[in-house]
Order: C-alpha cells, then structure tokens, then sequence
C-alpha cells in the first residue's frame, strides 16, 4: 500500500470538497424554507386539523436523528424500485429535517406576535390571508431572522453526515485523504477548521442580530 | 418492494438491548455534559482573563464544528500522540465535550439573567456572599436555563446515533450490524428510527413534567 504525504494539493483536495458542503446546505436550506413555511402555516392556522398534523409532522421528524432520516432515505428509496443517486436522497433527507425545524422555528415567531395586532387586523376587516400576509408576517420575519441563522449553522454541521452515506463533501474527503494519508489528527483539525470558519461568522451574525432586536425591548 | 413486519419482530429483542446502550450513553453524557458546563461556567466567570479566552475559544470551536469530526478528532486523532482510547470512552468524551459547550453558554446565560438590583436588594438584606449565590443567584438562574437545558439534552440523546460512526455500543451501531448481516436496511433503521422517536417523546415528557414541578415548588 502507497502512503502519500500531505501537501498542499491535500488542502486544496479538502476546500474544494467543502464547495459540496457548501452547495448542499443551500439546497437544503431552500427545500427546508419551502417545506417549512408551509408547516409553519398550517401550524399557526385557524384549522385544527392543519394544526394537529403539522405538529405532529414537527414532533416527528425532530425526535428522529438525522442520521436514521438519512439512511431511511437512502435504502428507502430503493426499496420502492426507484433508482435515485446519492445526491437526492441526501438533499430529500436534509431539506425534511430543516423543514421540520424550520417551521417549529418560524411557527414561534408568528405565534409571538401579540394578539392585538391580530385582532386590530381583523377589525380593520382584514381577511386572514391579508392580515397574515400584512400585518403578522412582517412582523414574525424580523424576529425569526436570528433563530434561522442560528439553525443554518446546525443545518451546515448536519450535512457532515451525508458523508455516511457514501455522498463525497467536506468530512467524506477527509475520510478518504486520511485512508491515503494515515494523519487523522491534522486531517480532521484542517477539516474543522474549515467547517469552524463557514459556521464561526453566521453564528456571530445570530448573536449579533438577536443583540439589536433585544434593545428596543430593554429601553 | 418487500417489506417485512415479522422480520423487525424477530430482532426487535436486539433493538431494545441498543435502545438501553443509547439511554445508557445519553445519561452518560448528560452527567458529563452538565459537569463541565458548570466548571466552564466557573472559570469563565472567576478565572483570569487567559483561561477564560481559552474556554471562549473551546466553546466557539465545538459549537461551531460538527459533531462527528469532533469525534474522528477524539478517536482516529489522539492515537497518534499515544492516546488511544475505546471507542465507547471517545464516544462519552466527544458528547460529554460537546453538550458541555451548549450547557456552559446556558449556564453563563442563567446567571447573567438574574439583575444586578436582585443581588443588591440580596446585599441589603444582609445575606452573605454564599447566601446571595445560594437564594438569589442559584436558583432563579437554574429556573431560567431548565427549558433551553432539556432541550439540549434531547438533542444530545439524539445525536448519540451519531457514535456508531466510530463504532461505539448504542442502537445506531447496532441497527448498523444487524442491515450489514441480514440486508434488510429499511426495516432496521425504521424500526431504530421509531425507537428513537418514542425516546425522545418519552424524555420530553419527562423534562417537562420535572421541570413543571420544580418551577412550581419554587414559586411558592
């Protein structure tokens, strides 16, 4: 068996892995926002039904471990006789676990908006799509801004786990320079390190964000 | 497409024994987690100004970094200063390192949450300094971080499937066994899917009845 060295062809090999890393929360986190939203919806809306099955849909999918949705996803698939790659089914997997909190996020907001304003849009004979659309939705998005930015940060560290299903990003390209290499220590360090600095700056940002919607509140 | 029920009953004896590992490992790592939180928590408010960059530093770097790789780090990395350690022990030590981050944030959150006029109103009453962190501090404190605490700890219960990736005792690893043996993935892992579900319900339920009756007692 050939041992390589590690040289900087073997950091360049692991920036470019995180470009996948990268792509795939977006996708995620766009299939996650759409899903979510309407999650979000059904579980603020008038209807009791939408209500008990968009909770129960949250509930479920957050007490499941990512790792289980994404091998469900991946020898689900096939089970049903449908030839789907790797990439799908890991983008499917991801973009359901980031709806399900997505939407346990964005459904606290709309709920957080007090009641008044609710009942002011009602009397101003606004319907309920108008007065959601108008009068609590720009209200929730300025609020859940923080908490959105915070989950993409979890989001990100989640699709280090697509590497377990064989999908080649960040931390399946450390595996596999390791298995060249046999240095796991420095691998896996640069591998955190460029994990560290995607997160590092939107968690900043959160706290940041979450900083200036708290002043108006203290004053 | 062949999905077979009776198969899932049959090795469902195997399933419970790894649902047992994984509340094992959870408690585990909850002990571990809230342990270091709290030593987190003290030098980050008592230390010197080094040690307590040191444990931003720690904190930033394990909240900021995924899970697994901390674990690759723990068990494929540390061999190669001679450190070799199980990988049942570098599992403890990974999730215990990574819940106590999230539960040192939370702590210092809690303490930082009770004002300044409490410990003042405290001092004028002639409570001493042990006193004011016992009746003043403590325990509103405690009151204030139990919520974003439980739901760490239902996260970490979670995430211990993530383990079974550097081979450690829990249903994750086990359900991995059995797919590789008997080549009938889907059922494994929705049966360890669902297992985990009913845990995780089972200890929100928990959390919230717990923390419901502490709160309560204390109002009064």
């Amino acid at each position: 068996m050939i041992v390589h060295d590690l040289t900087f062809g073997s950091i360049a090999y692991l920036l470019l892995a995180a470009r996948w890393t990268l792509l795939l929360s977006a996708i995620a986190f766009v299939g996650g926002a759409i899903g979510g939203v309407a999650l979000a919806l059904a579980r603020t809306s008038p209807w009791l039904a939408a209500r008990l099955a968009a909770g129960a849909f949250i509930q479920t999918v957050e007490g499941i471990p990512l790792l289980m949705l994404l091998f469900l996803f991946y020898f689900g698939v096939s089970l049903t006789g449908l030839r789907l790659d790797a990439w799908t089914s890991v983008t499917l997997a991801l973009s359901l676990y980031a709806s399900a909190f997505l939407a346990d996020i964005w459904s606290g907001c709309i709920r957080s908006v007090p009641a008044g304003q609710w009942q002011a849009a009602r009397s101003l004979a606004l319907g309920y799509a108008a007065a959601m659309r108008l009068v609590i939705l720009p209200q929730a998005v300025r609020i859940a801004v923080p908490p959105t930015v915070g989950f993409l940060v979890q989001l990100i560290k989640g699709t280090a786990l697509a590497s377990m299903v064989g999908f080649v990003e960040l931390t399946r390209a450390g595996q596999v320079l390791n298995n060249m290499t046999f240095k796991p220590f420095v691998i896996y360090l640069i591998v955190a390190l460029i994990y560290f600095a995607i997160c590092a700056p939107l968690s900043l940002w959160s706290r940041r964000l979450e900083a200036r919607l708290d002043r108006p509140h203290r004053a | 497409m062949n999905f077979s029920v009776g198969f899932v009953i049959a090795h469902l004896p195997e399933l419970l024994r790894g649902a047992g590992l994984t509340l094992l490992l959870a408690m585990q790592a909850m002990l571990v987690g809230v342990a270091v939180g709290l030593v987190g928590c003290g030098l980050q408010l008592c230390a010197g100004r080094w040690a307590r960059l040191a444990v931003q530093a720690w904190i930033e770097f394990t909240r900021n970094t995924p899970l697994i790789v901390q674990l690759f780090l723990i068990y494929f990395g540390l061999p190669e200063f001679g450190l070799r350690l199980s990988a049942n022990l570098a599992a403890l030590i990974g999730l215990g390192l990574y819940l106590g981050a999230f539960a040192t944030e939370i702590f210092r959150a809690g303490i930082g949450s009770v004002g300044r006029g409490q410990i003042e109103a405290g001092r004028a009453l002639g409570l001493g300094g042990f006193q004011i962190f016992r009746f003043v501090v403590a325990v509103p404190a405690l009151k204030a971080v139990l919520p974003a605490l439980g739901a760490q700890f239902t996260l970490i219960m979670l995430a211990t499937s993530v383990v079974s990736t550097i081979s450690a005792d829990e249903l994750a690893s086990i359900a991995n066994g059995l797919q590789t043996t008997t080549f009938r993935p889907f059922e494994i892992y929705l049966a360890a899917s669902l297992i985990y579900l009913a845990l995780a319900l089972a200890l929100r339920a928990m959390l919230t009845a717990t923390a419901g009756a502490y709160v309560g007692r204390w109002r009064e």
